[in-house]
């Protein structure tokens, strides 16, 4: 096959920074290859997929040396719509790169653009979104597609103009698991159709599997370049990098094989699942129940669809528990009805034995903190320090044990440093830090937390997640995760509660959830791989932390 | 007719004074505010967006002619008297029976034509200017008289000496006019006319619909561009809005001042502005984030790569448009024509 991209030598720095981003960088792609770009947040993949499309330096502004020719252009010398007729891109959020408020009229958009004929035009339209499977939605808005649908929209404009290579950065970290399912096997048919791909993505173990490659990146230099096999036996999560489950199981059987495996049919192959052994799950102290949740109807104010049908839960003193189910099945209103935020249309819902409906501000802030998936919704003072100090204010906590609780919370996660500095200066990563701060601030008995480390490396999300659990075990809370990310689920909770339409429809330990979910598609739900090896030797967990590995 | 001492005494006793005066200052914006709120809320706002497809007339017709509509029946609308102005509002909503879901369109359209009725009315009876009135009614009736500190807002203000019920003579009097009332009404439907007519161009045109004919028509396609982004972003500051506010409930804001103590009721009630102005500034901030992704999706586009465009759809004059044309162009001829008649224009009203 002819390269399509050959790179050589590439170092690139951005004016005003000292430090090159990208250093010596030599890279070759074959035409139709499908490449999978990794690293921890910072490393270089974003700034690398943006010097093939030519963004970079044509319009972010970078010193960029060496040699790269893409298509035998250089990305640099040529106009960046132009190139993008040879490199589509697609970034992670889909609004910014949506124009229009009709679907059709957003894929018509680029080729309008560029003068082409009508007939041409409607065409074209057609065809990539019947590429995309979006054709029956091509009247609809634009504003009211799923996030997963948005994306796809995104891609059927990129490839409107019929690229040869499709650039991906990050597409599914805005998305819930469906909409992830849904471009992974989009990117995947469009590969065998015969494009280019190259992604960086953080969901690696979901991946890893249909790419021909991986290309790691660790301080702007290639560290890892190498069929996937082979490239996981470099241990990503050393990059700060998710790696499959099955992985790192056979790591632990074998240290220093030079190719792994990668998948829970590989594994199983390999013969050695016998070695495998599971440590019982040590129960916590889990008291009373806690929150009640009877009956509980809501529809928005003003609107007339009804979003909880009727929803019934009891959480215990002390647990960890993960509420999961698709986007729209109900999760996140059912978490600002437990946060008191808004009031149930009817049915009751009892909080540590107070009426949800008859706590104000500070009973609220006091007993349930709530950290939204996005920090900069929760980020509104010009400094660290102010943002802690309005959550104590709110609380009603002054004085000498309101500064106590700032220096003590940011110690606990590591954000004294911080304190002076405007939150909105601070990487992705100490944006979540200072959002968890200014809720953990309070003190609260019950932290809800909605998919707090999406978008974050698995590196910051790992040490996240164990920073909440030691704070929980030290102070006694009831945590409640809303997430997608099913390792997390796994991993950490005692009990996980499965929303679908507006309801509840199921609930249990991890195991038996994931287990049901195999005869529930509509869930979304695909369980981590440790749980699939394990339930395959009658031994079912969904945490690696509990498996052992004995002698042959 | 003497005053009644009695409820005289109570009318304009200070703290009845001042209570009435507030009401009716407040209840103007209020009851907008509520009614744009309660009424439609926030899925009513996604709703103004939706554009639905439909088959009758009044959507084949060109954006252009549809844009025509509104600007000319607004004209004649401002330039005729009042009861011209509700025919024309009559004439218009009856073109709403050719929309298609009519009662999602009527549960968005009522409530605001009515919040600017009430708006209209209200500014327009208590703000007109003494002189005004005069001209146009020759006679000036008081019917409540408010504090005089008033007038400094612009509130009606008499000159020389008015009688005013279970008050007497009073000189300079700042009220509330029974012709201020009157005129209220009849300026309002003047502005109802317009907002009716613009609602039927967006029920019936989809957004890039009528950007594209205005671009072809001349409008700079970065204007229509423009333009073209604020619409398509007003779904998601809206969302942005509702998080950032549910956020800080979260955090234990209570938007209601809850004290009954006058102070801290005051107090409360400063935090809560603070509050909201830092909502604001993060709502800003959610928006403007993504701005620069945005310019580079939009270059890689190929958005003003080149000096002209092409257009997806073809939007081409039929003939019925020119026949509606035609009658538009005959309407503003009348009413420029009716309101050059004595009696008949709009202001000054009765000449």
């Amino acid at each position: 096959m002819a390269k399509i991209i050959k790179i050589n030598n590439l170092s690139v720095r951005y004016f005003g920074s000292s430090n090159p981003v990208l250093r010596n960088v030599s890279l070759e792609i074959e035409e139709g290859e499908f490449v999978l770009l990794v690293g921890r947040t910072g490393s270089g993949k974003s700034t690398l997929l943006n010097v093939i499309n030519g963004v970079i330096p044509n319009i972010i502004s970078a010193s960029v040396r060496g040699s790269i020719s893409v298509a035998d252009r250089d990305p640099r010398k040529t106009p960046v719509h132009e190139m993008a007729t040879i490199v589509g891109t697609v970034y992670q959020v889909p609004e910014s790169q949506i124009f229009s408020l009709i679907v059709d009229d957003d894929v018509a958009f680029g080729l309008e653009n560029r003068v082409m004929d009508p007939n041409e035009i409607r065409r074209r339209v057609v065809e990539s979104l019947s590429l995309v499977n979006l054709v029956h939605k091509m009247r609809h808005p634009t504003f009211l597609l799923s996030d997963g649908e948005k994306q796809r929209l995104v891609i059927a404009g990129v490839l409107a103009v019929k690229p040869r290579i499709l650039v991906l950065d990050e597409p599914t970290s805005m998305l819930d698991s469906l909409g992830a399912e849904s471009i992974f096997g989009l990117v995947k048919k469009l590969n065998e159709e015969g494009l280019t791909i190259i992604m960086s993505e953080h969901r690696v173990e979901r991946v890893i599997g249909m790419v021909d490659r991986v290309i790691g990146l660790k301080d702007g230099t290639i560290y890892i370049d190498d069929e996937p096999h082979r490239a996981v036996a470099k241990e990503l999560p050393k990059l700060g990098i998710e790696e499959p489950q099955v992985t790192t199981l056979y790591r632990m059987i074998d240290k220093n094989a030079e190719y792994y495996p990668i998948s829970v049919d590989e594994f199983m192959e390999l013969g050695v699942a016998n070695r495998i052994d599971v440590v019982d799950k040590v129960d916590d102290d889990v008291g009373e129940d806690a929150i009640l949740v009877s009956n509980v109807h809501f529809t928005y104010p003003g609107g007339v669809q009804e979003v909880l049908k009727g929803v019934n839960l009891a959480i215990k003193d002390g647990e960890v528990v993960s509420v999961i189910g698709p986007n729209g099945s109900g999760k996140s209103t059912l978490m600002y009805l437990l946060a008191g935020i808004y009031k149930p249309s009817s049915g009751s819902i009892k909080i540590l034995g107070y009426d949800s409906t008859r706590l104000v501000g500070r009973d609220r802030a006091r007993l349930v903190g709530y950290v939204f998936q996005d920090p900069d919704q929760m980020l509104l003072s010009s400094t660290v320090k102010g943002e802690l100090e309005f959550t104590l204010k709110l609380a009603g906590i002054r004085g000498r044990e309101a500064e106590e609780r700032v220096k003590r919370i940011s110690g606990y996660l590591g954000i004294n440093d911080l304190l002076g500095q405007s939150p909105h200066k601070l990487s992705v990563g100490q944006r979540r830090l200072v959002s968890v701060a200014s809720v953990l601030v309070a003190e609260p008995r019950i932290l809800i937390f909605d998919e707090l480390t999406r978008g974050l490396d698995n590196e910051t999300s790992t040490s996240l997640m164990d920073l909440l659990l030691t704070i929980k075990e030290e102070r006694g809370m009831i945590l409640i995760m809303v997430t997608h990310n099913m390792r997390q689920v796994g991993e950490y909770s005692d009990r996980v509660f499965v929303m679908y339409d507006g309801n509840v429809v199921f609930s249990g330990t991890p195991e038996i959830v994931f287990e049901e979910s195999h005869r529930h598609p509509e869930w979304g739900i695909s369980p981590p791989q440790v749980f699939e090896v394990t339930r395959r030797i009658n031994k079912p967990t969904a945490s690696i932390r509990r498996v052992r590995v004995h002698a042959a | 007719m003497q005053p009644s001492p009695i409820i005289g005494q109570v009318l304009y006793n200070p703290i009845v004074n001042w209570t009435i005066t507030l009401i009716m200052l407040l209840y103007g914006p209020a009851l907008v505010i509520y009614l744009i709120f309660r009424l439609i809320g926030f899925q009513g706002y996604m709703s103004l967006f939706r554009f639905i497809e439909g088959k009758s007339v009044i959507y084949r017709l060109d954006p252009r002619v549809k844009i025509l509509l509104s600007i000319v029946i607004t004209t004649v609308a401002a330039i005729t008297i009042w009861w011209i102005s509700a025919i024309i509002f009559i004439a218009v909503m009856a073109l709403y029976s050719l929309l298609s879901n009519i009662r999602e369109k009527l549960r968005i359209a009522v409530p605001l034509i009515l919040a600017s009725f009430i708006g209209t009315a209200w500014t327009e009876s208590m703000f007109t200017p003494y002189s005004y009135l005069q001209i146009i009614f020759h006679h000036v009736t008081f019917l409540y008289v408010l504090p005089r500190s008033l007038a400094i807002f612009g509130v009606t203000q008499g000159s020389g000496s008015f009688y005013v019920p279970y008050l007497g003579y009073v000189n300079n009097p700042v009220g509330i006019t029974w012709e201020g009332i009157i005129y209220g009404l009849q300026i309002t439907f003047r502005a109802v006319a317009a907002i009716a007519s613009g609602l039927l161009l967006i029920f019936s045109t989809p957004p890039s619909d009528i950007l594209r004919s205005l671009e072809k028509s001349g409008l700079p396609i970065e204007l229509g561009f423009t333009l073209l982004l604020a619409v398509s972003s007003v779904p998601k500051v809206l969302e942005n809005s509702m998080v950032v506010l549910n956020s800080l409930k979260a955090r234990g804001v209570d938007f209601r001042p809850r004290s009954r103590n006058p102070i801290t009721f005051i107090r409360e009630s400063l935090f809560i502005i603070r509050v909201v102005i830092m909502a604001l500034i993060g709502i800003v901030t959610l928006t403007l984030r993504d701005a620069r992704q945005i310019a580079i999706a939009a270059d890689l586009r190929a958005f003003r790569a080149f000096r002209k465009r092409t257009y997806y759809k073809d939007i081409r004059m039929t003939r019925m448009d020119y026949v509606i044309l035609a009658f538009l162009i005959a309407l503003l001829i009348a009413g420029i024509y009716i309101s050059g008649l004595p009696g008949m224009g709009a202001v000054p009203y009765n000449p």
